[in-house]
């Protein structure tokens, strides 16, 4: 992904302007500034969903797999499998059997009978009954089925307990050194430790990448 | 596309299923009317009775299928999954067709019941082809409800007043197809009570056809556009 000048403005306030940034395969950068600074909204315009007010973005589409801070993008209604199996076959036209599924759920801890359940008791829970926490964690397990080269995660392990940061932190690895992308914004610098990343801050309307990690 | 269009067909439709309030209520809305239209004006005149069958049909139609239409998103709305729909590499003509289609059974669904309660407390009784006639010419007045209400579903996503705005852009836009249905279903189930009603039922057949075309192209046409970046 090749960010070139990349600015935005809301009517009467201007977030940030001439955002530079290249994102190459292997790579980590850590979104970072103030609350209100227009992280949410970089990633956004990132993701294709919102247009910048200058600048231009330049990424193959369907290479990139987006996450929102605040939801996670399934269908409510609908059971783990369901979800899963749904975005896995949009996004890559390959599907998936109960059996991935299943090891998937247990490498997230989401193994529950009602969660995981297959045969009679599939979809017994669905998503919209699911904690803050575990709809979070079925969110990154989608991430690790889907297979996109370039992650662009909005508070990724928000809601998360230790075990699933340390899972997420275990599939970012993988993603990464698999030549695997990532952009993250994090206000919780645990998913850094021990990775090599970049940083670009916003603060102030936009702060050249540095080395960091 | 065709691969995208059927997956997303059958997701919507899981979800759908999945929730019974938002798959019973248009109908049972449907049958309300009816039922309070039977109440309030008993069983009508027998040279009425063609009319007020169509009238009653069309009414719990129209009405029902506008609630079911105005939250046509609202499964994909709910986790912010709409915005992964637009962030993923999807022919938008696809998702369009595939609301369609899963609008159009909710539509039938609707139909079917409407029709047997309606004759019934009209005290009417359609001959076999006048009702193959009268229900080929009711799909086609869902079909264009159906992409003109997604069209329009689509374009009020972002509106702060979308509840407002859906019914006011909804209504008179659906009224040729509206005026279509009732004048040429009377024409098919009462051809006595109309001159010439074989060429007025095939008019009105017409103007239904070129409604449909107008909203199916609109819709897949500009589908992309209203969905696409902020």
């Amino acid at each position: 992904m090749r960010i070139r000048g990349a600015g935005f403005a809301w009517p009467g306030r201007s977030l940030f302007k001439g955002i530079d940034l290249n994102l190459a395969a292997g790579e980590l950068v850590h979104l970072r500034g103030a609350n209100g600074t227009g992280k949410s909204t970089f990633m956004r315009i990132c993701a294709g969903l919102l247009e910048p007010a200058s600048g231009t973005i330049d990424c193959t589409p369907g290479i990139f797999e987006y996450l929102p801070a605040e939801n996670n993008g399934f269908h409510l209604k609908l059971g783990a499998a369901d979800n899963l199996r749904f975005w896995r076959t949009l996004r890559t036209g390959k599907t998936c059997t109960d059996a991935e599924i299943l090891a998937l759920l247990r490498r997230w801890s989401l193994a529950h009978p009602l969660v995981a359940g297959t045969g009679a008791f599939r979809g017994v829970l669905p998503v919209a009954k699911f904690s803050t926490g575990m709809k979070r964690r079925l969110a990154l397990a989608r991430l690790e089925l889907d297979g996109a080269r370039l992650w662009l995660l909005d508070e990724p392990v928000s809601g998360l307990d230790e075990e699933a940061v340390a899972t997420f932190k275990d599939a970012l690895e993988k993603h990464l050194s698999s030549g695997g992308a990532a952009l993250v914004i994090s206000h919780d610098t645990r998913v850094f430790t021990g990775l090599q990343y970049r940083t670009l801050d916003l603060t102030g309307g936009g702060q050249p990448a540095r080395r960091g990690g | 596309m065709m691969n995208n269009f059927l997956l997303i067909f059958r997701q919507t439709l899981r979800a759908e299923f999945a929730d019974r309030e938002r798959l019973l209520s248009p109908l049972l809305f449907a049958l309300v009317i009816l039922v309070m239209l039977a109440f309030t004006f008993g069983e009508p005149p027998a040279e009425n009775r063609p009319a007020a069958f169509v009238a009653q049909v069309f009414l719990s139609l129209v009405l029902a299928t506008q609630t079911a239409l105005a939250r046509a998103f609202d499964p994909e709305q709910q986790d912010r999954a709409f915005d992964l729909l637009r962030a993923s590499p999807v022919d938008p003509a696809a998702i369009f067709m595939a609301k369609l289609l899963v609008v159009l059974l909710q539509g039938v669904s609707i139909l079917v019941p409407a029709t047997v309660v309606s004759a019934l407390f009209c005290g009417l009784e359609v001959p076999g082809a006048a009702l193959v006639k009268f229900s080929g010419l009711s799909l086609l007045t869902i079909t264009g409800l159906g992409s003109l209400g997604v069209t329009l579903a689509a374009m009020t996503l972002k509106a702060h007043a979308r509840t407002v705005l859906f019914p006011l852009l909804y209504f008179p836009l659906a009224t040729p197809l509206l005026l279509a249905g009732t004048q040429g279903g009377i024409a098919i189930i009462s051809p006595e009570s109309v001159p010439v009603a074989g060429a007025m039922a095939g008019s009105w057949v017409v103007v239904s056809l070129a409604a449909n075309t107008i909203f199916l192209t609109l819709g897949i046409l500009l589908f992309g556009e209203l969905v696409k970046s902020d």
